[in-house]
């Protein structure tokens, strides 16, 4: 076969890949746009004309805006937090060699890819027992907590790839610690702190299972586990209305991977690979 | 003093992640260990074998034992395949990579629990993408459901693999462009074609990725729950029952939490060995 055979026949592939990427997501796009009745009518068209009557009721009546503004304090306040402490922990542990920074990363690293189905009930069991269950503490705690292992595997990736000389010159000059991270560490971090803040909230934003297993009503409930008991409830009954209601969902996330796509890829490869 | 306070302070910078990762991670993995073994209380209760008896009698976990194992195998090999196509031809082609990288990966950032809820109407039996495409070509008559007993466990499974395959083939491309071009023009001199540089060039050098991506994609799936919860909750019947599946509905809905445990622990045995494997690569890297 020529060259250009094989190169048509490749862009070929990757059409059909691209259109196995988007076309659920395409479908949802429209009919979330749709009424019930017209789904059934026109199930795979284009909707006759664009209503976000959907959307308002999965906002409103689904509860959506408790769920997202739940999430939205999650992520608001779990992503900085394990950002800025996991870089703090992981500067420490990498620079400082004694044996108990390695016991501590040890201690870190035992939470590496340990998926929540391991420990759920334990952990409602203890919220419940601390009286945290079903609050937005609760809910907080145990996604920093789920997180924290990555986060600092992540960090230490990073750091250990690059040169002590910078900060040996600043402490010469009379920087302590805390300012060495400060002005140093903390300025040349900045991509690998995106590429983690990207992810952190993309995992938080995601969750289901913990969201499930630590809340009992909708008062802390975070998005994906309010989206399971909405398409519990509406999922057999009305699809538009669940499209509407996983657009809603996947758009904070879906949104911050349009603008950050780079760092988000390339802080994947990072965390996958270390 | 100096002294002293560099002793202390991988401690000390440590201590705020530490008063939240111990409590609510550690502790919670430790009492999976422990409630499968006494019973949770003031106390002190052996029992172990009462769940072992449960364990042993209960038909629905080996049912759950095959699905999560027939869910590892086709989740660790079809998205490795597809992903390695996927990368060598974005890699391959001259223009429009970051497009089609851009399109392809769109699916990454989606939770599982939408993607799921994205999926039913597509196999919807009357208004579903897929029946209606085959009943307009006239290839069927009726439609097929696909979450019927018999076939739901490998509808989800291609939803698995749409949401996977986009990482591996990340993945993927990232190993392709640290192999330096001179490798291919040489290759190209020497008369090659394209099926034989890949065979003799390209994959020897994906190799640790590709093991890697397999290793990683078996931890994930043995604790799988979001997708299958979402698109079946484990039914219809225990068609598509897993481990985790198995093991909420044990917990939050039969409130039995010292058996809810006892499966999760049954996860983390049948994950122990890959992880155990993984560490030692990791350190061989």
């Amino acid at each position: 076969m020529s060259r250009k055979g094989v190169l048509i026949l490749a862009y070929f592939g990757l059409l059909i890949a691209t259109v196995y990427s988007v076309t659920p997501l395409v479908f949802t796009v429209f009919n979330s746009l749709k009424t019930h009745q017209e789904w059934m009518r026109n199930p795979l068209g284009l909707p006759a004309n664009w209503r976000f009557d959907n959307y308002l009721q999965a906002f409103v009546e689904g509860k959506f805006y408790v769920f997202m503004r739940n999430s939205f304090i999650y992520t608001g306040i779990g992503v900085p937090i394990l950002c800025i402490f996991s870089l703090i922990a992981a500067y420490a542990l990498n620079r400082i060699n004694s044996r108990l920074s390695s016991i501590l990363l040890s201690i870190f690293l035992l939470g590496l890819g340990i998926p929540p189905t391991l420990y759920f009930v334990p952990l409602a069991m203890e919220l419940d027992a601390m009286n945290l269950i079903d609050t937005h503490v609760g809910v907080l705690l145990s996604y920093i907590a789920a997180n924290v292992s990555f986060s600092v595997f992540f960090m230490s990736a990073y750091l250990a790839g690059f040169p002590k000389e910078l900060e040996d010159s600043a402490r010469v000059d009379g920087c302590s610690t805390l300012g060495v991270i400060r002005h140093i560490i903390i300025p040349l971090c900045k991509p690998a702190l995106v590429s983690l803040a990207v992810l952190l909230f993309v995992f938080i934003w995601n969750d289901l299972l913990i969201g499930l297993a630590v809340t009992r009503s909708e008062v802390a409930r975070p998005i994906m586990a309010g989206f399971a008991y909405f398409y519990g409830i509406k999922g057999r009954v009305d699809i538009p209305l669940i499209s509407a209601g996983a657009i809603l969902s996947a758009l904070p996330a879906l949104l911050l991977y349009i603008t950050f796509h780079r760092s988000y890829i390339q802080g994947l490869i990072t965390g996958l690979k270390g | 003093m100096r002294k002293a306070r560099s002793t202390f302070l991988p401690l000390l910078f440590s201590l705020p992640l530490l008063i939240v990762y111990v409590p609510f991670q550690l502790v919670p993995i430790i009492g999976t260990i422990l409630f499968s073994f006494v019973k949770p209380g003031g106390k002190l209760e052996f029992v172990f074998f009462d769940h072992i008896n449960k364990l042993v009698s209960d038909t629905v976990i080996i049912k759950a034992l095959s699905n999560n194992f027939i869910w590892i195998i086709f989740s660790m090999f079809v998205p490795v395949i597809i992903g390695l196509v996927a990368a060598s031809l974005i890699g391959f082609i001259p223009k429009g990579r970051s497009i089609f990288r851009f399109l392809i990966f769109f699916p990454v950032p989606v939770a599982y629990a939408v993607i799921g809820a994205m999926w039913s109407p597509i196999y919807h039996p009357y208004f579903g993408l897929i029946n209606s495409v085959l009943r307009s070509t006239g290839l069927i008559n009726r439609p097929i459901i696909f979450l019927s007993p018999d076939l739901a466990i490998w509808s989800l499974l291609v939803v698995n693999i749409w949401g996977y395959y986009p990482l591996t083939t990340i993945i993927f491309l990232a190993s392709l462009q640290k192999i330096p071009s001179e490798l291919y023009e040489s290759a190209r001199v020497d008369g090659a074609n394209v099926l034989q540089t890949f065979l003799h060039i390209t994959l020897p050098l994906l190799k640790p990725a590709i093991s890697f991506l397999l290793i990683l994609i078996m931890l994930q799936s043995v604790g799988v729950f979001d997708l299958i919860w979402i698109m079946t909750r484990g039914g219809p019947g225990h068609a598509t029952e897993v481990l985790g599946t198995w093991a909420y509905q044990q917990a939050f809905l039969f409130f039995d939490y010292g058996y809810a445990c006892t499966i999760s622990l049954l996860i983390a045995i049948v994950t122990l060995p890959v992880a155990i494997y993984m560490l030692v690569i990791r350190r061989g890297m």
